[in-house]
């Protein structure tokens, strides 16, 4: 292709915008309708995914021994749960520490509460187990409820499966509400690009009879579409960065020492991928419109 | 240079059989009268020409080409070297004469400087230089059919047809428009004129071909029109 030839495609694609303004507009607010709603979805089931992850790392074990139990009796319920397999390190967290860290973590307001149960500490001794492969969460927990003087096992992998199955939700949601949404907005494209077709019908046919190629015909209605479809693209990525932007720090906030995807680490990712649909849509419209209604 | 070997031709929606059996041969730098009724087939035989129609049977071969065996992608390439003119001229009435006619060459893909080389010495051949920036809605109706036909020579092809290029025009105007499709040919270019000028015909004394429901009635090399409408 010439470069003559290119410009004159873009020329007459940027004029097709723009004598058609109002269905261009039209596209282009639906791409970005679907692309902003699409990236919502995208951007809360990667941090469902981070946080999945990061919930994974932290798995640790935690097993519980009753409260009366004797401080001798605790300690081989300890070293029984560290001969356990794939057990890297089975770490005793006292009833007196946990208080310690309960009392740090509650309002001064309960102070009195909090004094009475000192006197008589309600918590029991735990262990907290770290696992040489997180893989494995299930079987050492199994195991660690049949050790003798073990109470209760509690470890994270409820919280873990929930994730993950929202995760999975989310993730076919958007899928899904991709695909209904890029077919709206290709059908759109593709009677936007139907109406330019008939704007020009008579140089199209003139084109035709003085021996322009089906391509030269073809190529500014593409462009045409690539262009709403990029244009919309470009403000839905920015309304989605924008938006990300600001909710994030709230977020992390909320979500303490689980990390949030930074808006630095989603930028690139975001704008390219929305650059790439845009465009994937807006020729798609093009194309149902050339196939249908340009006859050459 | 183009040749019909029994060409027939049945249109399959409306059953219509538009050409039976047509054959001719008309030479390099011709001029050629196309006549016949209204409906008698002379405009499927220009379709067929350009390849906006196929024939059912028969060969036809225009500049080399055999349009039986022309794939679709080459269709192009042998409008290009068929010049169209029509009886309602096709202009785009946004673009001037100069871009009217700049268009055919731009997009077939022809350089800028072809452009600026080929348009003005169209425009000066067909007596329009002075007009070149005018719309065609200023123009008079035999300026707009010159317009029409520096567009169809611009690209220098070895055929034009013109499709009844008289028949919006007054008398003195149709005259004025023969003569230039006359000098035209006279340059070398063939040409095939479609027409129910009779004047023009039985005047010019240029070979005929008559078709009558989709028939070669009549090929005569120095012909008249022999219709009385």
């Amino acid at each position: 292709m010439m470069i003559r030839n290119v410009k004159y495609f873009f020329s007459q694609g940027v004029k097709g915008l723009i004598a058609n303004s109002l269905m261009t507009l039209a596209s282009i607010g639906i791409v970005i309708a679907s692309l902003v709603i699409f990236g919502f979805f995208l951007l809360l089931g990667m941090n469902l995914n981070a946080v999945g992850d990061q919930v994974k790392e932290q798995c640790e074990i935690t097993v519980f021994v009753p409260r009366e139990m004797d401080h001798d009796a605790v300690r081989s319920v300890g070293s029984a749960l560290s001969g356990i397999e794939f057990v890297k390190e089975a770490r005793l967290y006292s009833k007196e520490e946990r208080f310690q860290n309960y009392k740090e973590s509650t309002h001064s307001a309960q102070t009195e509460v909090i004094e009475t149960l000192e006197v008589d500490n309600p918590l029991r001794d735990a262990y907290i187990l770290t696992l040489e492969d997180v893989e494995k969460a299930k079987e050492v927990a199994d195991a660690a409820a049949k050790v003798e003087g073990v109470e209760e096992v509690s470890n994270r992998q409820d919280v873990i499966n929930q994730v993950l199955s929202v995760t999975n939700t989310v993730r076919h949601v958007s899928v899904w509400l991709l695909v209904i949404l890029a077919m709206i907005a290709v059908f759109i494209i593709s009677n936007t690009i139907k109406l330019g077709m008939f704007a020009r019908r008579k140089e199209i046919n003139i084109m035709k009879f003085v021996g322009a190629t089906n391509w030269f015909i073809r190529w500014p209605f593409i462009i045409e579409g690539m262009l709403i479809g990029a244009v919309g693209a470009a403000f839905a990525a920015m309304v989605v960065l924008v938006g990300y932007g600001s909710v994030i720090p709230g977020l992390q906030d909320f979500m303490g020492d689980i990390e949030m995807i930074k808006l630095e680490d989603v930028t690139t990712l975001v704008t390219l991928a929305f650059l790439g649909m845009g465009m994937i849509i807006g020729m798609a419209g093009s194309v149902m419109s050339i196939r249908k209604h340009l006859h050459v | 240079m183009i040749e019909f070997k029994n060409v027939s031709k049945t249109y399959e929606d409306t059953g219509v059989q538009a050409l039976d059996d047509v054959s001719f041969f008309i030479d390099k730098g011709e001029f050629v009268f196309l006549v016949g009724p209204s409906g008698a087939g002379k405009s499927t035989l220009t379709k067929l020409l350009i390849c906006e129609e196929k024939a059912n049977s028969g060969e036809i071969i225009v500049n080399g080409m055999n349009l039986n065996e022309l794939k679709k992608n080459r269709i192009p390439y042998l409008r290009r070297s068929i010049g169209m003119v029509f009886q309602d001229f096709r202009l785009l009435p946004n673009k001037t004469v100069y871009e009217n006619v700049a268009f055919a060459m731009q997009v077939i893909g022809a350089s800028r400087s072809a452009i600026r080389r080929n348009v003005p010495n169209v425009l000066s051949l067909v007596g329009l230089a002075e007009k070149a920036r005018m719309k065609p809605g200023q123009l008079s109706g035999g300026e707009q059919q010159r317009v029409s036909l520096a567009r169809a020579l611009v690209n220098k092809p070895p055929v034009v047809i013109a499709d009844e290029p008289t028949g919006n025009l007054d008398p003195e105007t149709a005259n004025e428009i023969m003569n230039l499709l006359n000098e035209i040919n006279k340059h070398g270019t063939t040409m095939i004129v479609a027409t129910h000028a009779k004047n023009f015909v039985d005047d010019m004394q240029k070979r005929v071909l008559a078709i009558e429901n989709g028939k070669l009635v009549r090929d005569e090399k120095e012909g008249v029109y022999g219709y009385d409408d």
